[in-house]
């Protein structure tokens, strides 16, 4: 392989027009339950170029899975609530009548699912997995399909093909399993894949290797990707852009570079915080963000993170920050108090002498496992007075 | 999976000798002599005739001699002769088989074309107004008896309109229509219960696994709806159907002794039930093991349908 072929001299082939290949607008997903209205998606905007790659990063319960599934439009059912506007190729999907959406799904857009465990049908042999689709789209007999799957088993490097294509899932390891899983959404040649957590259900050895196939076969086929991931880890080297998303919205983007440089989310610095790192000693307590994910139907008010915010000031409370740029680039981030700024300094010295718990764990290291009881009234509690405080020093 | 297959045969073959060894003690153990059982009530009873019968039936062997001789006969086909009238049990059993058989296998045949596609579309659209009709027809279904459904069938269909026979039995070899129209009523009036069963079997199981990641990484895929509900979610939501309709199947094939009285049909339950008015040990005895061993067969044919269906069974063994 050239030297040449890395992600920054990928070069759009002849002939593909120039339009980025997905464009969303205040995409909305929003599901009607017993309880209410979960707004899991709740107007999220991203652009994509053909061959590239976007890392969409969250929590559980951030909205992460349901935006990939909504611009496939894969969540099925009454309750589903969808709005905003999602262009494939310049065609809006959402209008595209529910009854036609199979003849693009596998073929334009495809999805490698997180539990190679469950994804594969365990009463269906690898094969016919594999085939199925390729001959439905594309009308290709049984025994030419056969060849296709062989050569793409292949290609996924699944050893001994040949044998494997007459094997049941529960035959496979789960590395191979999730490689089927792959060749499966490879099968029809897809223009943009959806990797949701493809590496989650994973043993860790195996993990990189599934995430390096990945990513060999998107370069070869230019295919665009969107890796859908709970760890920073996972997207650091192989996104071109992230996007962090919370409670349904997305609180930041960035190129990958500029995002692990110069981040200004508290909650990316969250994230970042929470992936172990090598240096530290062993049995060192892992930093986990305090508090729980945001309910969905309820929102907080203002700013969804606030609650569990190490910075939050009172503005934070009341109203929710609109995604501004950063001045002369292409990072965006929504926050009153972003990190690096001196206000946000000035909040956390601020949030740190009030004790505010997660402002108290960060500043000594310390795990907040054992606060996630009340910590929500009890840190909004202590930012109003320690701004009452303030004020009452001030005058 | 040849090798799971041979392992369930041996295991049939000895469910088989267990169950007819406990149908041949217990029935030993019935009070009363035995002679007198063997008897006609109104025979002549002289010391000769009771010699003879015990000579016969090896009455003065131990028991566990008598038990192997009658496997020694049963084995090769001979399930004794009758005391009334000189029946042999086997021949019964040869005659009436193929009509309780027909009439069983038409019934679940009916249930399931029918139970299926109901399922199918009351788990795919749960709450809709469809699925609402069919559970409610279900409903009535499994609360009528299946006497009640004979009579309403015979009173419309061959008294009403006389389209079908009220009574009797026309063999398949003597006219198949004429066959066609005798199995149609009994095998209905079996087959609503059936449907009913089978139909909420299905639509729970489907229910369950149209929840599975795996449908929705084949509807992904751009796989028409009917091709994922076939070819992909029936198969694993059918192996609770598969064991219900082997009891089923079970029980009807050891005569269904209500629906062949109302209808008339020369089947096995009909002459068991006669069998133990009149006392007719031996015939009893015969078709006692006769339908223990149905049963027994038909489990053993479900079991290896689970490995069919299934393949993860094969590898994990049941």
């Amino acid at each position: 392989m050239a030297k040449s072929d890395t992600k920054t001299a990928r070069l759009v082939p002849p002939g593909l027009p120039n339009e980025p290949l997905l464009q969303v607008k205040d995409l909305k997903t929003h599901f009607q339950v017993p309880a209410g209205i979960v707004r899991a998606v709740n107007g999220v905007s991203l652009t994509l170029d053909r061959g590239k790659t976007l890392g969409v990063v969250g929590e559980s319960g951030s909205g992460k899975t349901v935006l990939a599934r909504s611009i496939m439009r894969l969540n099925l059912g009454d309750h589903v609530i969808a709005s905003g506007s999602a262009k494939f190729e310049g065609k809006e999907l959402l209008d595209i009548p529910m009854s036609d959406m199979p003849d693009l799904w596998g073929v334009e857009m495809a999805m490698v699912f997180q539990d190679p465990m469950t994804s594969l049908n365990p009463v269906v042999k690898i094969g016919r997995q594999v085939t199925e689709h390729i001959r439905h789209h594309h009308g290709t007999s049984k025994s030419d399909a056969k060849d296709a799957a062989i050569a793409l088993l292949k290609s996924v490097r699944i050893p001994e093909a040949e044998a494997r294509f007459n094997a049941y899932p529960h035959e496979l390891s789960g590395g191979m399993r999730q490689r089927v899983s792959i060749a499966i959404a490879l099968a029809c040649g897809p223009k943009l894949l959806f990797a949701d957590e493809p590496t989650t259900a994973l043993d860790v050895t195996v993990q990189h290797s599934i995430l390096n196939l990945l990513a060999q076969q998107q370069r070869e086929r230019y295919m665009a990707m969107i890796m859908v991931t709970h760890d920073l880890g996972v997207v650091a080297g192989r996104a071109d852009e992230i996007m962090v998303m919370y409670a349904g919205k997305v609180v930041e983007r960035a190129p990958t570079k500029t995002l692990f440089e110069d981040m200004r989310h508290p909650y990316t610095e969250a994230l970042m915080r929470s992936i172990p790192k090598v240096s530290e000693r062993s049995h060192t307590r892992l930093s986990a963000i305090a508090g729980r994910p945001p309910d969905l139907i309820n929102p907080p008010n203002g700013c969804s993170f606030s609650p569990r915010c190490a910075y939050a000031g009172p503005r934070c409370f009341e109203e929710a920050p609109p995604l501004v740029d950063v001045p002369g680039s292409d990072h965006q981030f929504a926050c009153w108090l972003p990190v690096g700024s001196e206000e946000g300094k000035e909040a956390f010295e601020r949030n740190l002498a009030a004790r505010v718990p997660q402002a108290v764990a960060i500043a000594e290291g310390r795990v907040t496992e054992d606060l996630t009881g009340d910590l929500e009234q009890a840190a909004a509690e202590a930012v109003a007075e320690a701004a009452a405080a303030e004020e009452a020093e001030g005058t | 999976m040849a090798k799971l297959i041979l392992s369930r045969l041996v295991r049939l073959i000895l469910t088989l000798l267990a169950v007819s060894a406990l149908t041949f003690f217990l029935l030993k153990q019935l009070p009363g002599s035995e002679i007198d059982a063997l008897l006609p009530p109104n025979a002549p009873r002289d010391p000769e005739t009771i010699a003879l019968l015990e000579e016969r039936f090896n009455l003065n062997d131990p028991l566990p001699v008598q038990y192997f001789k009658w496997l020694g006969n049963a084995v090769q086909g001979d399930l004794g002769t009758s005391a009334f009238g000189g029946l042999s049990v086997s021949g019964q059993i040869k005659d009436r088989l193929p009509i309780t058989a027909e009439l069983a296998f038409v019934s679940v045949f009916f249930a399931l074309i029918i139970a299926v596609p109901l399922g199918i579309i009351g788990a795919y659209r749960p709450k809709s107004k469809t699925d609402s009709i069919i559970s409610g027809i279900n409903q009535v279904f499994i609360s009528s008896p299946n006497y009640l459904v004979a009579a309403v069938l015979l009173y419309v269909l061959s008294v009403r309109y006389g389209l079908l026979p009220t009574v009797g039995w026309t063999r398949l070899g003597d006219s198949i229509t004429g066959n066609l129209k005798s199995v149609i009523m009994p095998a209905l009036s079996l087959a609503l219960l059936e449907i009913a069963i089978y139909t909420r079997l299905i639509k729970t199981d489907m229910s369950a696994t149209l929840q599975e990641d795996f449908i929705l990484s084949a509807r992904a895929k751009g796989l028409p709806n009917r091709y994922v509900l076939f070819r992909h979610a029936l198969r694993p939501s059918s192996l609770s159907l598969i064991t219900v309709l082997g009891l089923n199947l079970g029980a009807l094939l050891g005569g269904t002794v209500v629906i062949e009285f109302i209808f008339g049909l020369p089947g096995i339950g009909g002459k068991l039930l006669q069998s133990v008015f009149s006392r007719d040990v031996v015939m009893v005895q015969g078709l006692a093991v006769f339908i223990s061993m149905s049963y027994v067969v038909i489990n053993t044919l479900i079991d290896i349908a689970y490995l069919v269906v299934d393949p993860r069974t094969r590898s994990r063994g049941v």
